[in-house]
């Protein structure tokens, strides 16, 4: 884990664009104790146009309504794209058209919000958009395209990058780069297959510092299996459906959070007792 | 406290009650074997070193084993007699093995062994050990299965009793919701999609209204020729989900990953809940 950017001294600025007061004000307010940044509300596309005019809002993330009285039909997000602005929206219900169309608008992260839950749901993914910066990711595939897509998959969503052609390269960038958290690796390379680097690579990282996930696919899913057995924490199959990426990526980044808090603890128990 | 290697962690007492039986015949492997299970969890283990050890120690002594922990072959069972002997007798088995061919796996699997563990690098004693260790104390965790096909049922609940875990079963949403609501015990809900009265993602959305992810984990089923229904289990509230058929390593894995999450948060919450206290105190 790299040093944490939310010690920084300039707070993030989030561009929240919702037409329903008592949620814009509820969320403000979340974001604001919740995550530490500061938002600058819209209700309008208007409002938005203006909030967000010049190539210096400086604007790190938008929080958008699919639907506003003046973009009935996600205008307001086709202007955060225009303007190059990550985004993440939030919509009424779940229909598969609708996701298709919001999906490939390259959107961060969607949110339904048709329960209590959706408040929690939305702080969690500006949440981790925010933290993903701290972490970095090895990406191995040698093909040039698929590593291209892990790679724009993951940068989207703010992660650091770092990109292996084969097992090798993967071996000295993980070297080179202490800081890697977390290993996407295909199973078929030219000079070890997925199974021998996850085995070399746990030798000398264990799961609470480095986790390790295998891509098979669909069709092969005894691929999982070999990964799993060599120490990988988990696998993803291709072709990959973006929900479960970012479930797969954020759950083992979570674990490894979780596991660095535990350890922490460990160590602060025996001060604590003795102060106590 | 013991963290196995995929994030499984145990602070309890001794498992030194367990009769735990490692068939193999390797000195280097059963004095580490022994020597690991000794010091984490108390245990000290029984060792056959050829197939007619094994079934003396079976035959000789009326204490129930609860656990073996067996290679494909032993001295006198050169081909996988000794894993046939334990599957008969109902022992419940963690393979150690050499080898790890496709073969080989189906071969394993296909006797309903609790794991498998490949003896072929260092951290093969540790995953050992995570793995016993699991078995020993999944009874702590309460599964719920929402089904409302009575055979899914029953194939899910005997893959989840081989591991131990505890086990309720549901045939319908509204049904899994009463559970639900008398039995606070329950930490994970391993839900079918299709459902007359509600679906899964509807239940999910449910549960999700009276329980957060950090008491109640939700692991939805799909089947693998419609992968978009996993995102919208994701998006419901779900946890995580798994492709039907299942491959055995993959569902153990998901279950304890889970699992193991949930125990994670509550130890959490108790050292923060115990800092808190300090500081008061």
């Amino acid at each position: 884990m790299r040093a944490s950017l939310a010690t920084a001294p300039e707070r993030l600025r989030v561009l929240l664009v919702e037409d329903s007061r008592m949620f814009t004000s509820a969320l403000k307010y979340r974001f604001e104790t919740d995550l530490g940044v500061d938002v600058v509300t819209c209700s309008s596309l208007a409002e938005m146009r203006q909030a967000a005019a010049g190539a210096d809002h400086g604007f790190f993330v938008a929080v958008t309504d699919l639907n506003l009285p003046d973009s009935p039909h996600c205008e307001a997000l086709d202007y955060a794209l225009e303007i190059d602005l990550p985004t993440i929206v939030f919509t009424g219900k779940f229909d598969f058209n609708t996701r298709k169309s919001i999906l490939k608008k390259n959107v961060l992260d969607y949110v339904i919000k048709d329960n209590d839950r959706a408040f929690d749901e939305i702080v969690m993914a500006v949440g981790r958009i925010i933290s993903n910066r701290d972490f970095r990711i090895l990406v191995v595939d040698d093909t040039k395209t698929q590593r291209s897509i892990l790679s724009s998959m993951l940068t989207a969503q703010k992660f650091e990058i770092v990109e292996a052609a084969s097992g090798q390269e993967a071996l000295e960038a993980i070297e080179a780069h202490p800081d890697i958290s977390l290993v996407l690796t295909d199973y078929h390379m030219g000079d070890m297959d997925g199974y021998q680097l996850t085995r070399k690579l746990r030798r000398k990282y264990s799961d609470d510092v480095l986790r390790i996930i295998g891509i098979s696919n669909s069709n092969d899913p005894e691929l999982s299996a070999s990964f799993l057995k060599a120490g990988a924490s988990d696998f993803l199959y291709r072709p990959f459906v973006q929900e479960e990426f970012q479930c797969r990526i954020a759950q083992n980044i979570g674990i490894l959070v979780k596991m660095e808090a535990l350890k922490k603890a460990a160590s602060l128990l025996p001060i604590v007792a003795a102060s106590a | 406290m013991f963290i196995g290697l995929s994030g499984m962690q145990y602070s309890g007492g001794s498992l030194g009650s367990h009769r735990i039986i490692v068939a193999e015949d390797s000195n280097v492997f059963t004095s580490m074997i022994g020597q690991t299970l000794k010091e984490n969890f108390d245990i000290d283990i029984e060792v056959c070193r050829s197939f007619e050890e094994l079934q003396l120690a079976f035959e000789y002594n009326e204490r129930p084993i609860t656990l073996a922990i067996s290679n494909i072959n032993l001295p006198g069972a050169e081909n996988g007699e000794a894993l046939n002997y334990l599957a008969d007798l109902s022992i419940p088995i963690i393979v150690f093995t050499g080898t790890f061919h496709e073969s080989t796996r189906e071969g394993i699997l296909a006797r309903d062994i609790v794991d498998y563990v490949i003896k072929d690098n260092i951290l093969a004693i540790d995953l050992l050990a995570e793995s016993v260790c699991r078995f020993l104390t999944n009874h702590r965790h309460h599964v719920l299965i929402v089904d409302d096909s009575a055979t899914a049922r029953a194939l899910l609940r005997s893959r989840l009793e081989r591991f131990n875990f505890k086990v309720s079963a549901a045939e319908n949403g509204a049904r899994a919701l009463d559970i639900l609501k008398v039995t606070p015990d329950i930490g994970l809900v391993i839900t079918d999609y299709n459902m007359p009265d509600i679906d899964g993602f509807e239940l999910t959305r449910r549960l999700r209204a009276v329980r957060g992810s950090h008491e109640l984990r939700i692991i939805g089923v799909s089947s693998s020729d419609n992968r978009m229904l996993s995102a919208r289990f994701l998006k419901a509230g779900g946890n995580d989900f798994m492709l039907r058929p299942y491959v055995d390593e993959e569902f153990y894995c998901r279950v304890n990953q889970n699992l193991d999450t949930l125990d994670q948060i509550k130890s959490a919450r108790r050292w923060m809940g115990s800092r808190a206290a300090a500081k008061v105190a």
